[in-house]
């Protein structure tokens, strides 16, 4: 399984993927935001040589370990399943345009960003 | 047992005084079918009281949640889960509504502090097909719908 490090560089990885993606394509940004999302969470579970079997697991081990980044790391899943299986007028009534850089990626992906560079540096 | 013959069945013996005997020779085949008696009463026991549980402290929760946030909120489903277990909330906004968001996560970890790690997802005001993207309403328990007709508005 990857370790912390590279949890991190995937994590990067997708940052930078994010930044590329169209605005003709924005719920392709919220499914970049929620997997950068995932290897920053995957990093701090690596940090103690565990990691998720499946997204439920993940999502309860956020329940149980860090509170702080459940709201957001769960907004940013359900934006996520929401681009992936909502057609793209749903999708796009549901997070107009301003929302997805603004809100899934400005505010929720930036918490959890913030909170795992709190716990294991910004590296 | 219209072919069973007076050699297959267990005969007992009942006193006046409640007691009940087993004739010695059918003594082993009593207990084989008394034990899976037992269990039988035993797991339904054991499922009755876990149902009771799963109503009282998963279901109850979140239909007083739901009941609280009527104004925000079209429906709940739970269908049967599939790998994790997994709640569905219906607004009544077509745009994500992050403020009913942030208090069904703070529900979420209430639930989670009782054992049940379940993920909650609200779904923004879609086609009645779109949800079928997500679970079907075969067998999925409905916690809340709105204009439910007034005998159903109580408690789980």
């Amino acid at each position: 399984m990857p370790n912390r490090s590279q949890h991190r560089n995937k994590a990067k990885s997708n940052r930078d993927f994010l930044a590329t993606i169209s605005p003709d394509h924005l719920p392709w940004t919220a499914v970049a935001a929620f997997y950068t999302a995932v290897h920053l969470v995957e990093s701090l579970r690596a940090a103690e040589n565990d990691h998720s079997e499946s997204h439920g697991d993940r999502n309860a081990y956020v329940q149980s370990n860090h509170r702080v980044i459940h709201g957001a790391f769960r907004d940013l899943y359900n934006a996520s399943r929401l681009a992936r299986y909502h057609g793209n007028a749903d999708f796009h009534r549901a997070f107009p345009d301003s929302m997805v850089i603004d809100t899934i990626v400005g505010v929720w992906l930036v918490e959890v960003e913030k909170y795992v560079d709190g716990r294991l540096g910004s590296t | 047992m219209a072919t069973a013959t007076k050699r297959d069945v267990i005969l007992l013996n009942y006193s006046e005084s409640g007691q009940v005997t087993v004739q010695t020779k059918d003594e082993d085949r009593f207990v084989m079918t008394a034990q899976k008696a037992v269990e039988a009463c035993q797991e339904h026991k054991r499922q009755s009281e876990a149902i009771k549980f799963f109503k009282q402290n998963f279901l109850t929760p979140i239909r007083r949640w739901c009941v609280a946030h009527s104004e925000s909120i079209k429906g709940c489903y739970v269908p049967p889960p599939n790998g994790c277990l997994e709640v569905f909330v219906i607004g009544n906004a077509e745009v994500y509504d992050t403020k009913l968001s942030r208090e069904l996560s703070e529900l979420e970890l209430t639930l989670a502090d009782g054992g049940w790690h379940v993920s909650m997802m609200l779904i923004p005001d879609c086609p009645e097909e779109t949800l079928r993207a997500y679970f079907s309403p075969d067998g999925a328990i409905e916690v809340y719908a709105e204009s439910e007709p007034a005998s159903q508005q109580g408690e789980v």
